[in-house]
């Protein structure tokens, strides 16, 4: 153990300060939107909720929760995560695997077919007038998942991945009789989990907070995402509904502050439960993406 | 060729999804040269040359949210930037493996959380009547409460703010990866040559980062003529378009909700060009200054 001086000592107790400091900065704001969603009515109609909850009233996660919108959202991001996270791992390492053979005719060009797609695209309009107009994908779940299915970025992650299998375990495979789906689903992919697994970590996430398309593409509450309802909460005339407005509940007025607090909380706990339990996934993702796609 | 049958098999599903959803709206382009109406179809539209272009060229609409655009991120690169190295280099210093661990996963928390997440939280916490920001100003300073959100000065700082909060963990992984990398010889080295903490960062600390951080940097100088839609959209109103409106909210509002299709085209695809150039123009450079590039 090397000594340490006195001005280092002095910098350390700086350091952890600044360090709280940055925690404080990054839960106090998550915390308030807590506090002020659990704690009761009067205590939030008289702003004296800061830091902490005063008194407790779950009267208005009892009424989200129980929101037809709210459920069906909550069950259409549940199912476009998982269906749209799974459709494309498949897609992608279809094409990685392909795209890491050594030889076939027209490698050359088909690598460019697909590299080409991440420095050019068409933009907003055109892809809007191509997916509402002439394919007609209005009020369609397709219109949510296909578009953004093939992600070039991740195939050159996968691919990358794959050219470190060694040739002979791929080549067990072929003298045991397997075409090239088993060759790869069946003795490749289980090699190369973890990529596959920080990846598809990738894809979830951006599945989970999709709300755009949900914008463009469809005119239907049924077809609303968890992250579109919390924009019509804070930001549209949800709650302007009288359907959907903050009404009596066991006698007791939920202010539309509270509402609107709860669903923050609702729509950020899944992902805030679940992070540190993946976050490491996404920093390996992150510094395998920058040392070369 | 037969031989390869089964690799083609792969690749097909792939292939067809580019194509209709990425190389159809690529040639869909076109419309941006034609006085586009979509039940006559790209065949039977007029074709109207650059008129399109010259139209938006002579707008002042939109040499103010070109303005914006770049302002924004130039200030994003000026404030945002450093934020992240700071932070890793104070990171770097923690005694404790563990409390380091910590506050590194905390300081990811954001990164995971969506914008609309974000931008509900800024709004409710500046909200003029109910808002945590103008009780404390309230109960402290006795300020009158602020309609933040609808005040020009306050909103490019906000959204700047709430990027920084946002990414600044994630972005310092980047840095944190370097430091780690570098030799703890070349500290204990210095020591005996009787080298101080800071001479040691200057000497040793920042020359370990320096490469990452040009590349980081250059990348966002290419990026200088996008901007994230979401941030903007989401917390812009009509009262702050003179300083918040950028290329991406103002092509959604006319393209989408106005529906001047063949002009936003052309918008979109000056802007998909001046950024393929840029990005070009940086990469070179990083690969000049860092001996990296993306390709």
């Amino acid at each position: 153990m090397m000594k340490r001086s006195l001005g280092e000592k002095i910098f350390c107790v700086i350091n952890i300060f600044v360090m709280i400091f940055v925690i404080c900065v990054v839960i106090f704001p998550l915390l308030h939107i807590f506090s002020v969603s659990v704690s009761d009515r009067i205590a939030v109609a008289s702003l004296q909720v800061g830091i902490w909850p005063k008194g407790f009233n779950f009267a208005a996660y009892q009424k989200i929760l129980s929101n037809p919108v709210f459920k069906r959202s909550f069950i259409n991001t549940v199912c476009l995560t998982i269906v749209g996270t799974f459709l494309s791992i498949i897609v992608i390492t279809m094409i990685a695997y392909a795209l890491s053979k050594e030889f076939f005719f027209g490698k050359k060009l088909v690598t460019y077919f697909f590299v080409i797609t991440m420095y050019f695209s068409g933009g907003l309009i055109p892809t809007y007038l191509v997916i509402s107009n002439y394919l007609n994908l209005n009020n369609s779940y397709l219109a949510y998942i296909l578009p953004s299915l093939v992600n070039v970025f991740y195939v050159i992650v996968v691919r990358s991945q794959l050219e470190t299998v060694p040739q002979d375990l791929i080549d067990s495979g072929y003298i045991d009789g397997a075409n090239e789906f088993r060759v790869l689903f069946n003795i490749i992919l289980p090699v190369i989990t973890p990529t596959i697994a920080a990846v598809s970590m990738f894809i979830a996430l951006g599945r989970w907070n999709m709300w755009f398309p949900v914008l463009l593409y469809s005119t239907k509450e049924n077809m609303w995402t968890l992250q579109y309802y919390l924009r019509n909460v804070v930001f549209g005339k949800f709650l302007e509904n009288t359907k959907n407005a903050p009404q009596m509940v066991d006698a007791d007025i939920i202010p539309p502050k509270n509402y609107q607090m709860a669903s923050i909380i609702l729509v950020a706990l899944p992902i805030v439960s679940i992070y540190p339990f993946v976050q490491k996934y996404f920093v390996k993702g992150i510094l395998a993406g920058s040392v070369k796609g | 060729m037969s031989r390869d049958l089964p690799i083609y098999g792969l690749l097909l599903p792939g292939v067809i999804l580019l194509i209709i959803f990425h190389y159809l709206p690529l040639f869909g382009i076109v419309i941006a040269f034609q006085d586009f109406v979509p039940f006559k179809g790209v065949i039977a539209s007029k074709w109207v040359g650059f008129r399109n272009f010259a139209y938006f060229l002579t707008d002042e609409n939109f040499w103010l949210v070109m303005k914006n655009t770049l302002e924004i991120n130039i200030m994003q690169i000026i404030f945002g930037f450093p934020v992240p190295i700071l932070f890793a280099l104070f990171l770097n210093e923690l005694w404790s493996n563990r409390f380091k661990k910590t506050v590194q996963t905390i300081s990811y928390l954001p990164h995971f959380i969506s914008w609309v997440v974000a931008a509900s939280i800024v709004t409710s916490i500046l909200s003029p009547s109910t808002g945590i920001v103008n009780q404390f100003l309230k109960n402290v300073f006795g300020i009158q409460p602020i309609h933040f959100l609808a005040m020009p000065k306050y909103f490019r700082p906000i959204i700047i703010i709430s990027s920084i909060w946002k990414e600044f963990g994630m972005n310092a992984v980047y840095y944190m990866a370097a430091l780690s990398s570098i030799d703890l010889q070349l500290y204990e080295a210095s020591r005996i040559d009787g080298a101080g903490k800071l001479r040691q960062t200057w000497h040793i600390t920042l020359p370990g980062i320096k490469n990452i951080t040009i590349v980081l940097l250059v990348l966002q100088v290419g990026s200088l003529v996008t901007i994230g839609f979401e941030r903007i959209f989401l917390l812009y109103n009509p009262l702050v378009y003179e300083v918040g409106d950028v290329i991406s909210t103002y092509t959604y509002r006319i393209g989408i909700e106005q529906a001047r299709y063949s002009l936003t085209a052309a918008i979109g695809f000056t802007q998909s060009f001046v950024n393929f150039i840029l990005v070009y123009l940086t990469n070179r450079l990083a690969k000049a200054f860092a001996g990296w590039a993306l390709w």
